[in-house]
């Protein structure tokens, strides 16, 4: 168990932007997407909680310790990062090695580097290229292998940023069984992310931010809710909200199961049923 | 459409019994595709990771046999013709092909918008006048003209994804090839790449889109074709496609649409199910049948 808290964070790059305003926020054990469009500092946020980036100005605390006091060493046995861009975090001359590389670094036996590595390549589906150098894979893989590493490094918190970016449906299974583990075995996982079905279906705190503030912060259903804050921050909602908005339905839906669950309660209750039926069909149409 | 339901319009782009391989001892990693691609349609290709998509990208945009090893079997005919007939520079006014990461298609080497689309063209020996007009008309009709003097670098993933495009038509290619443009775009990017496909398609452009996103593709697709192991294993309307339970086991979700019309269906109205194609239309659908008692 860990718990991360952000206080009032400013961060300036060289240069002058400023990507960070001002943000705060505590994350405990559990799943919290981080969503907005590019450009609104979920990146820059992301390199605070391993001390990656250091605050211009404010703090970041891993179990009420400043981290400012802490070696990146030291935090790495806490947070593990994925980062957005697999190539700019691969480098060993082989998946297996790459994955072994944190585990190793944080100076795990032998046994349980063994038994890491084996489970983050087996829920990855990377067993079979195990062998290969990163470089030789397609994109999707890089990204699955980029992944997987920080995974071993069995960290109470995982920072995956962007971790659906060109994964098909399958990989995205695969994620979602992957943080289904994590939050059961109560740790913490961070996740910036473009795909709002993946966020509906997978997780319960949901933080949104715009032009390097905290714009909305709070259970899944409730944000996908408030269309303003979404609008403002330039995020679309799950594809099932909006047809639920646009049907004017009062009842937020959040993923298909829902969505079709209260259509049936709709056409059950709407009184077509005894009335509609196939004899209604238009002759003409089929 | 001709008798029996065979088409008689001359496609574009034809494939016929197209094998490849990238080595003798790997497996086809694209095994006798058929396809055809009509003027003025947009054909979407999916398919899960390894399913052979960008292969066949490479296959249809002529780079592969060409300029990359491995063992090539079938043909390729752009306007009736094979593709080999064609020189190298003939091919790259024949068929353009953007990939996933646009900032990969860059020169790297263009200090505005308006030298990176005008690079092409000047490697071809264009004359000034003929580089200037048609280059301010592609930038025009994507909608990027305002972006004209900016360094590339410098723009949006959108906006770069949108300059590749560019980049590439100013070539007037037969046939655009998009190799999942927006897989590496934020939502607003994303949204730009898919109004410009839809705008593209007005403007009569033949395209081919490879994609991951399901309910985007039965958009702007006239027609879908679903990849497995190298293999054409579905192919019709994108409701057809995308609609077929069996799209699941070769790694694509099914459309949101299609899942809600199978309750429609359930209640009785296979008709309206039917209909539940699009978004509108589905909204339609729902708002006639919830709203009727």
């Amino acid at each position: 168990m860990a718990e991360i808290a952000v206080e009032d964070v400013w961060f300036e790059y060289e240069g002058g932007v400023t990507a960070l305003r001002g943000v705060s926020l505590t994350i405990g054990p559990g799943a919290v997407a981080v969503i907005g469009n590019n450009g609104g500092g979920k990146t820059t946020l992301m390199k605070h909680l391993n001390g990656l980036l250091r605050p211009t100005r404010g703090r970041v605390l891993i179990n009420g310790r400043d981290i400012a006091t802490l070696s990146v060493a030291r935090i790495a046995r806490e947070v593990a990062l994925s980062f957005q861009n697999p190539d700019d975090q691969l480098f060993s001359p082989s998946v297996e090695a790459e994955v072994s590389f944190g585990p190793r670094n944080l100076g795990y036996d032998e046994g349980r580097i063994r038994q890491l590595v084996d489970w983050a390549l087996a829920l990855f589906q990377l067993e079979e290229v195990r062998r290969q150098n990163p470089a030789d894979l397609s994109f999707s893989l890089r990204k699955r292998v980029a992944i997987a590493s920080a995974v071993a490094m069995d960290t109470p918190v995982l920072v995956l940023d962007e971790p659906t970016t060109g994964q098909d449906y399958p990989s995205i299974l695969l994620l979602e069984k992957l943080i289904g583990e994590l939050k059961a075995a109560g740790r913490t996982v961070v996740t910036v992310t473009h795909d709002m079905e993946f966020v509906a279906r997978n997780f319960d705190r949901v933080v949104v931010m715009a032009r390097g503030v905290v714009v909305a912060d709070g259970p899944c259903r409730q944000v996908f809710a408030d269309l303003d804050t979404l609008a403002a921050a330039r995020v679309a909602p799950p594809l099932v909200a909006r047809l639920a908005r646009d049907l004017g339905w009062q009842t937020p839906v959040l993923t298909a199961q829902e969505m079709a669950a209260e259509l049936a309660r709709r056409l059950a209750t709407s009184g077509g049923a005894q009335e509609g039926g196939e004899g209604h069909a238009p002759a003409a149409s089929h | 459409m001709g008798v029996a339901g065979v088409d008689d319009r001359v496609p574009v782009l034809e494939a016929r019994d197209v094998r490849f391989r990238y080595a003798p001892n790997l497996p086809w990693a694209v095994d006798g595709v058929n396809l055809q691609v009509f003027p003025g349609e947009v054909l979407g290709i999916l398919g899960e990771n390894g399913a052979g998509k960008s292969t066949l990208a490479l296959v249809l945009a002529g780079i592969i046999p060409r300029l990359l090893g491995g063992e090539f079997q079938g043909r390729v005919m752009v306007d009736g013709r094979d593709m080999q007939e064609f020189s190298a520079g003939e091919l790259a006014g024949l068929v353009g092909l953007v990939l996933q990461n646009p900032f990969n298609q860059m020169t790297g080497l263009a200090a505005t918008v308006f030298d990176e689309v005008a690079f092409g063209p000047q490697n071809l020996g264009w004359p000034r006048q003929v580089i200037l007009s048609e280059v301010e008309a592609v930038l025009d009709r994507l909608g990027i003209a305002h972006l004209r003097n900016r360094n590339p670098l410098s723009l949006s993933g959108g906006e770069q994804q949108r300059v590749a495009i560019a980049s590439v038509l100013v070539m007037k290619p037969r046939l655009l090839i998009l190799d999942e443009p927006t897989s590496q775009l934020d939502p607003a990017g994303t949204e730009s790449i898919f109004a410009l496909i839809g705008l593209l398609r007005k403007q009569g452009y033949t395209t081919v889109l490879i994609e991951h996103k399901v309910e985007a593709v039965a958009e702007v697709c006239d027609r879908v074709l679903l990849l497995r192991q190298g293999r054409v294993v579905l192919e019709g309307t994108p409701a057809e496609v995308l609609g077929d339970a069996r799209v699941v086991e070769a790694g694509v979700r099914r459309l949101l649409y299609s899942e809600l019309a199978d309750t429609v269906r359930s209640f009785g109205y296979a008709w309206a199910a039917g209909r539940m194609t699009s978004y509108r239309d589905t909204v339609a659908v729902l708002r006639e049948l919830t709203e009727r008692g």
